[in-house]
This record gives C-alpha cells, structure tokens and sequence, in this order.
C-alpha cells in the first residue's frame, strides 16, 4: 500500500500553459480505494473558490471555470473521510483522480493518477505528450505522433511523411481534424496529411479498429487532432509560438488569438495561423537538392449557444509547396539502378532555400458546422457538416515540353477533391447502467484528376451505427458493443477512353469488448473489433506511369472489400509516482487484403522499361506488441523505455509483407528540476532510439536495395520556463540525432536515393499571452 | 432552421477554394515518337521510327528497323533524331523544345558492340558542351545489330559516363540491319 498524504504540486504536464486565468479545469476519477471501483455521488469542490462537481455514475467529475492556479480541492463522500489536496494548475487540462476508502483507524491516502480518462474504449488510447508536442510540432503532424510505440511513419524524403498505426495507413486509418474525417487521397504513398499541428491542443491515437464509432476503415485505428473548446474563455488570450531548426535554416512563426466576442450571446472566437520556411536539408555528408519547403496554414473558430445548442463554425486552410529531392526523380530501371550503384544524390548543391522541380503543391480547406445540445432525461444530440476542398499538385523534374507558357506552369498530375460530410447522432444513457451512442453518417466526394493515372470518380457512404457500453456499480468490468451498417458506392467517368463504372459495396463493422478496472492502478482492455475497407480508385483503376513511384501500376476491376479481424489485449499500470506502462498486444487478420505485386516483363515505354505493379488480393495476418514504460529511478530521475514489434505476414503466398516497418527500442532518462536560478519547470530527456533492420521481407518480391542496416539515434531534449515581465515564456531545445549519424530507413521510400537527415537542432519559443484577472 | 439554412449558405460562401477547371483534351506535351534518320550527301536517306502513340501501356510501341545499303565501306553517315508527339492533332514537333533547352539535353547513340560503328557529335548546345541530335556515324562492314538511342535530362555532361546521370526521357532499342 502507497502512504501518500498531501501532494503539493502533481501533474506537471506542461504544455507550458500558464494559468490562463478562470479558463483552468480539472476532470478525474473517483475511486474506492479497497475496492478499485469508482464511486458515484462523490462531491470534489474546490474550497475557496465556489467551484463544484459531484462525480456521475463511472465515478467521473468535471470542473471548470477555476480561477487561480493553486486550489485546496477536498474530495468527500458519505463514509469515508474528507480529503484535501492543494491543486497546482499548470495545465488547463489537468486530471486529478482521488481514492477514497472508509474511515477507519489508519490514515487516508489520496492518491493522483497521471492518466487521461476521457472515452473508455477497449482498445488503448495514448496522448502525445505535451512536451513532445511544444518540441515536435513545428516539423508535421506524423513526427509528433512517432513517440507513441506502435506508431511509424512512411516517408517519402524527409519532408513528406504519412502516420502507420501497426504497419497500416493510408486509408487503412482515420485522422481526425477537429471531429472530421480527413479527406485528402490519403490513398497516395506521398500523400501526407494536410493538417498544422499547431491548431491542436491534444493529438491523440487510438491504437485499434475503432470503426463503429469512426468509420468502416478504421482498420489500423484512428488519429485524433483536436484543438480546446473555446467554452471556458472569459478573457482575451493569445499564444505566440516561434522557432528555428538548424538543418534546413528553417524558421517558423504561429500566432493564435481566442477572445470572447459578443458576452451576452456567448459568442467567442478563435484566429489562428503558421507560416513555415526552410531550405535544402543535409544529410551527415552532403545536402539533399531541393528539399525545402514553404507554408502557410490559418484557421477561425466560432463559437456561441444560441437557444441552448453548443454552436461550433470552425474554417481551416492549409497550403505548402514541398521540394522533392532532385535525385529521386529518375526516369526508369535503369537511372534507379544507377541511383543505388552511386550510393548518393549526383549533387551537393549546398545550401540554399530555392525551391524548383520536382515539387509538390498541396492545398487543402476544411469549412465545419457543428451544434449539439444535451436534453436531461434523453441525451446530447449533435449535428455537424463539413465540407472539404483537396488539391494536389505533382510537378515532376521535366517542365513539360511545351512552347505554350501556360501549360508549361502545370503540374504533370493534379488531384482534386471536394468531400462533403455530415453527421447526426445522439450520446444517451439507457437506465443507470447503460450508456452509449447511435448515430448515422454521410459522405459525398468528387473526384477529378488531370493525368493519366486514375479516372474521375464520385464515391458515396452512406452509414448508421450503435454503439453501447454496460457497467453496473459495484461489478468491475465494463463491456461494450456496437454495430455499424455502411454502404459505399464508387462510380468513375474518364479515363483515357471515356467509359462508366459503378462499384458497390455493404458491409458491417461490428465490436465487443471488455474494460476491467482491476484495481485503482491497473487497468486491462481487451475487444474484438471488425472493420473494413473498399478498395480504393487507384487500386482498382490505376492504368498508367506514376512517375512518383517511378512505376507502372495496374488496377484490378475485380478488387473485393478488405476485412480486418482486430483483437487487441492491453494493459495500463499506474502506479502514481514511481511506474507508468502501457502495454498492447494485438492480432490484425485481414481478409482479401490488397498489395501490390510485380509483374515481368516492365512496361516498355518510350523512356525506357518501368518497374510495373499489379494490385492483387490476399489473406494476411499482422500481429504485434507495443510497449511504454516510465519507471521513477529516483526523485526527479525516470527511466523510460518504449517499443514496438511487428509480424505482417501473406498467408497465401505463406511469406512475409513487404515494407512493413521494422522492430524498434528507445531508452532514456528524463530529469526534472523545478528551478535552477532563473530557469522554471525544468525538463531534460536523453533517448537513445535503436531501429531494427528489417528481415522481415518476402523471397519472392524483390526490392531493388536491400533493407537498410539497423542504426542508433541519440536524441535530446530540453524543456524550461523564464518570466518576462508578468509572462512566462516557454523555451524547448530539441536534438534529433546528435551524434550526427549516418544511416537509412526502410519505411522512408527514398532510401534509395540518399542518407536520412543530419542532426537536427531546433529551438522552441513559445509565449502564452494573457489579461490580468482581479482576484 | 433558417439559422440551419444562414449556416449551411455561409458554409458555401466562405469556402475559399474552388474547384479549377481542366480540359482533359489539352493534356501536356510528351514524345510519343522517335524518328532516326540516317543520311548520305546525295539526299539517300534511310530511316527508322520507334512509335507509341497512346502511351505507357495500351497498345505496344511499334518499331521499325533501321535498314542501311551502303555503297562503300567504311562509309559516312549523318544522324539526325526527330521527336514528335503523334497524340494531338496535328502532330507537335518536340524537337524543336529539345534543341531550345539544349543546355539541359544530351543525346546519345550505342550501338550493339558487333557493329563496330564510330560515332562522333556535331551539334554543341548552349555551353559548348555536345547535344547530339545531329551526329556522323562512320559504318563499316554488314550486320545485325541493335542501335539504343537515349535522351537524357539534366545529365551531367562532364561524367566519365553521363549515361547514368540525370533523368532519362527516351531511352529506346532499335533493331539495325547493314547489308
């Protein structure tokens, strides 16, 4: 048993925020500590300050609007003993979980898990890290999210890199902006999510087939971005954030301004935007022509309750142009073959931040509504419709040949979407016990691409799902089950020859699962979830060069619905103060699963032979464990170690998947001090991050350059606070790879071509703006 | 629900970003075909095209085969190499983009190793530097043999072998008879 009494300062997870004033709140848990089960009808209130909650059938409490960034918060419930606690607020999101047991003899324990407790699925949710995002953001939303085991990503160059949950992505998985399915042809192995990560304030990862709650093709899981609600903001605040990374002389600026705006309609407001610019990227020994970048991303929120209906109108842009390592565009067999024999890019360009062909020009506009409101006895009943605009832009190396100015400015391929989106549910409570959700979902989409590689195509998904979860107090397992019905149609109008198809497919994605609340440390999920997939256009119409992949690809008409048999078992210890982990196991059976297979001989083109692709259907089974530790060593020293493994394995062909990420370790420490003269809240990680080689790969597929030999990384960051005037700016210092290592890396599919980036050294301000409160 | 209605028109009304327009029809230049001319001072001309008018894929390239009678041996000849893009109508002549941006072009002729023919470039592009669309091909004795023609991009003319530098816009074999 834990002797803990009072803690004085729990919880620092810093995003660095300074008490915005009277926007703080804190959520938690309530437990019986002889039992583990939480209790309901428990009262947490914050003493001085007015401020209440009593805690709901899952033992659960909100409080917000708290004022100050101290507070006594006392904690009580018939039969058992008071508890006060003294609440120091660094995070405006901050969860304080109390465990109460009877009054006896001895002395009571309060004790605070470091845990989020938001939905409960029974599949693992993990959050980025606070100061991983403050360190990490400014680079893309995947580089945030690799710090998660079990997340990978798959690159192309170093500049464009799409998330992998369990070895799945694309739309194999959902990403989340603001409550809305991203659309963007994530189908596309170089088509990266489109989304600033400065416009979220928690990113998070469902590690599971979450389907029936997010959709069909949730098959690897479901990344969520998401940005704070704007219903505690009383004051004016703003947020300034700014930073320069050393590899690449970039430079970064993102501002963020949230203000109520008409009180009495409760309408407030949100204006934010980043604007981005680097140069050519170098590798231990040479620069990489052309890997710079430019964007510019800005969004607005509205936000008001008119009539009792929590309105949301939420408008995002996000636009860049890439630079695409010069030395990767290469015309066929021949020049790769050339490529890999050279062992490096033709040229060393040295610096410079001029951004020529090839490039990639992507746009993309999210424009969101959104209302809901919570009747008492029914529910919360919410509407939201989104539309989406995607344009992508591929200009290849060669301006086109053409005397005409006009055409010669033209991508060699451009793709082009608008999606709209709208969905309507309602959250319920069904009795005491049971709790759930039931919701329907439609999405329209249109198509059009200028090249030759896929038809126009319209695709529509028409869904409706139910989802509820039991748990009768005091029984300590919670279950839940759902359903969901979707019907997705694909109908496609031009290819090189002008034709319609029309491709259909119904399927359902269902799940049960258990969370078993053991006792008030540890917690254990385990669910069974299935979930599937269309195949998507390219996989099924492709007929043509992409000259992205530097391949010929072939569609297959024929191409079924792939479905996923997800089971997953894991585990959450917390034992507050001195051991964290998270741990997963979990077994992907995926039926009719698409990849794609060579073809002999290449295509014969006027540019000489290219490698050609077939997409085919077969069994597979991807299975793996991921793991997270963080154990206290000593005050303010904790050891961290994080891992991941991956089996994909072709059950027909009775071989391994190619490119599928390899197994990977990281170790280290992480050292706080709370001050050191000036310097406030300090935090000192070193990692040391070990990537596997992956030997893994099929016999009878060949690749044209082995896997890369496996590497080490030592990385480093440092995260600290100094006041200014009566504001605390936040400063992180991030080094990726400080021994400056060589080395190349089997899901980046320009490995080929060149090393992976040098050190990179970066440094992180940000300054959180707010009024004054009278106290 | 016209506040539903004032939402969903501003929705429409704010999102910035339209839709372009795109003509399928005016897809972007490309050579489609490859003409190789071999000839004499007296206006004998033989020559060969390696045709693939719709494209990758489809329908296979048709190629002919180049046919040389030479009077004498060794003899002469000029090569000249013509690119056109058979796909619009009427058909575009490339070349002509080629030579402008000669700098960043540079053609080469190999020929299979039992031909033993001695190839030299004429033309030079911006910088001094060889081009190739105009070359004399010294031939000697009869044979069949091969003649692979490659367009490069962006080569790095000053390599001991640019054959395997820049990007590669045509690389095609032609079947050779001498007689």
């Amino acid at each position: 048993m834990f002797k803990l009494y009072v803690l004085a300062t729990l919880l620092l997870l810093t995003i660095g925020v300074q008490a915005q004033k009277c926007n703080l709140s804190i959520h938690g848990q309530v437990i019986d500590v002889s039992t583990g089960l939480s209790i309901e009808g428990a009262t947490v209130i914050l003493v001085y300050q007015h401020l209440g909650a009593t805690t709901d059938a899952d033992g659960h409490y909100t409080i917000d609007g708290i004022c100050h960034d101290t507070a006594t918060v006392e904690c009580s419930f018939v039969g058992c003993k008071h508890r006060f606690t003294l609440l120091d607020l660094k995070n405006s999101k901050s969860e304080l979980n109390f465990k109460l047991s009877e009054e006896t003899t001895h002395l009571h324990e309060v004790s605070v898990f470091a845990s989020k407790v938001p939905l409960s699925t029974s599949v693992p949710r993990q959050f980025v890290d606070t100061l991983i995002l403050a360190n990490r953001r400014s680079v893309n939303l995947t580089e945030t999210l690799k710090s998660i085991s079990g997340i990978t990503s798959l690159n192309t160059g170093s500049s464009i890199a799409k998330p992998m949950i369990h070895g799945l992505t694309g739309d194999r998985i959902i990403i989340l902006n603001n409550g809305i399915i991203q659309e963007g042809n994530q189908w596309g192995d170089e088509h990266a999510p489109e989304i600033d990560p400065f416009l979220a304030t928690s990113i998070s990862v469902i590690k599971g087939a979450e389907a029936v709650r997010y959709g069909s093709n949730a098959m690897g899981g479901v990344i969520l971005v998401e940005a704070e609600k704007l219903n505690d903001l009383n004051a004016l605040k703003a947020d300034v954030y700014s930073g320069y990374s050393l590899n690449g002389n970039g430079l970064y600026g993102s501002a963020q301004l949230s203000t109520p705006i008409i009180k009495k309609w409760g309408l407030k407001g949100r204006i934010q935007g980043t604007y981005k610019y680097a140069g050519n990227l170098n590798t231990p020994s040479y620069f990489l022509r052309n890997t710079g970048l430019r964007e510019y991303n800005f969004s607005w929120t509205l936000q008001a309750k008119p009539l009792g209906w929590d309105t949301e109108v939420f408008y995002s842009q996000f636009n860049n142009w890439l630079g695409i390592l010069r030395d990767a565009h290469i015309g066929n067999v021949t020049d790769l073959e050339a490529a890999i024999d050279r062992g490096k890019p033709l040229t060393d360009p040295g610096f410079t931040y001029h951004l020529e062909r090839p490039a990639q020009h992507v746009e993309h506009e999210l424009t969101k509504f959104k209302t809901e409101k919570t009747f008492r006895k029914i529910g919360t009943a919410y509407f939201s419709l989104a539309r989406q605009f995607n344009r992508r832009g591929e200009f290849d190396a060669h301006i086109p040949f053409s005397s005409d100015r006009e055409i010669s400015g033209l991508p060699e391929i451009r793709f082009q979407l608008v999606s709209w989106q709208v969905d309507g549910g309602l959250e319920h409570k069904l009795g005491r016990h049971v709790s759930g959700k039931v919701g329907f979902q439609y999405i329209n989409q249109n198509n059009n691409t200028n090249g030759t590689l896929i038809p126009d195509y319209t695709t529509e998904i028409q869904s409706v799902y139910l989802t509820e979860q039991w748990r009768k107090y005091p029984f300590p397992l919670k279950f839940e089950a759902g359903l969901r019905i979707d019907k997705k149609t694909i109908s496609t109008f031009y290819r090189k020859f002008p034709f319609q198809l029309n491709r259909s497919f119904l399927n359902t994605s269902y799940n049960i699962g258990t969370i078993y609340q053991v006792n008030p440390h540890v917690t254990l999920r385990a669910g069974y979830n299935v979930a599937w997939r269309a195949p998507n256009v390219s996989e099924l119409f492709s007929e043509g060069l992409h000259h992205g992949t530097a391949s010929y690809q072939i569609g297959d008409p024929n191409i079924q619905a792939e479905i996923g048999h997800n089971f997953s078992v894991s585990s959450e210890l917390n034992y507050e103060d001195l051991l964290s982990l998270n741990c997963q196991v979990y077994l992907n059976k995926m039926n009719g699963f698409i990849y794609q297979e060579p073809v002999y001989p290449p295509t014969l083109t006027i540019r000489g032979a290219f490698p050609t692709f077939k997409y085919k259907q077969t069994d597979a089974m991807l299975s793996g464990l991921d793991f997270d530790m963080k154990y206290k060593l000593a005050p303010a020293i904790w050891f961290n170690l994080r891992g991941s493994t991956l089996f994909a394995y072709n059950q027909v062909q009775k071989d391994w998947i190619i490119f599928m990420p390899s197994d990977r370790v990281s170790t280290g420490l992480t050292i706080r001090h709370k001050n050191i003269g000036k310097l406030m809240n300090n935090t000192l990680t070193l990692d040391v991050a070990h990537v596997f080689q992956q030997n893994r790969t099929p016999d009878n597929i060949s690749d044209y350059a082995p896997p890369p030999k496996p590497y080490t990384l030592l990385n480093l960051d440092f995260n600290t606070s100094i006041d200014i005037g009566s504001q605390q700016l936040n400063i992180g210092f991030s080094v990726n790879n400080l021994l400056n290592t060589a080395y190349r890396e089997y899901m980046n599919r320009f490995r080929y071509f060149s090393d992976e980036m040098g050190t990179q050294a970066a440094i992180h301000f940000h300054l959180p703006i707010s009024k004054k409160s009278k106290t | 629900m016209a506040f539903l209605a004032l939402v969903f028109v501003s929705i429409v009304v704010v999102s910035c970003k339209k839709e372009d327009n795109h003509d399928h029809g005016s897809d972007q230049e490309q050579i489609t075909t490859a003409t190789i001319t071999f000839s004499l001072p007296g206006g004998v001309n033989a020559t060969a095209s390696w045709r693939d008018i719709d494209g990758a894929g489809g329908n296979s390239p048709v190629i002919d085969t180049l046919v040389l009678n030479p009077i004498t041996t060794p003899l002469n000849y000029t090569a000249t190499i013509s690119f056109l893009d058979e796909s619009k109508t009427p058909a575009l002549n490339v070349t002509e983009e080629v030579q402008e941006k000669s700098d960043e072009h540079l053609l080469v002729l190999q020929p299979s190793a039992n031909l033993n023919w001695l190839i030299v470039t004429n033309d030079k592009d911006k910088n001094g530097k060889d081009l190739g669309l105009n070359q004399t091909v010294t031939v000697a004795g009869s044979g069949n043999g091969t003649l692979r023609v490659v367009l490069k991009h962006e080569p790095d003319k000053n390599a001991s072998n640019p054959l395997n530098t820049g990007e590669t816009d045509l690389d095609i074999i032609i079947p050779v008879r001498v007689n």
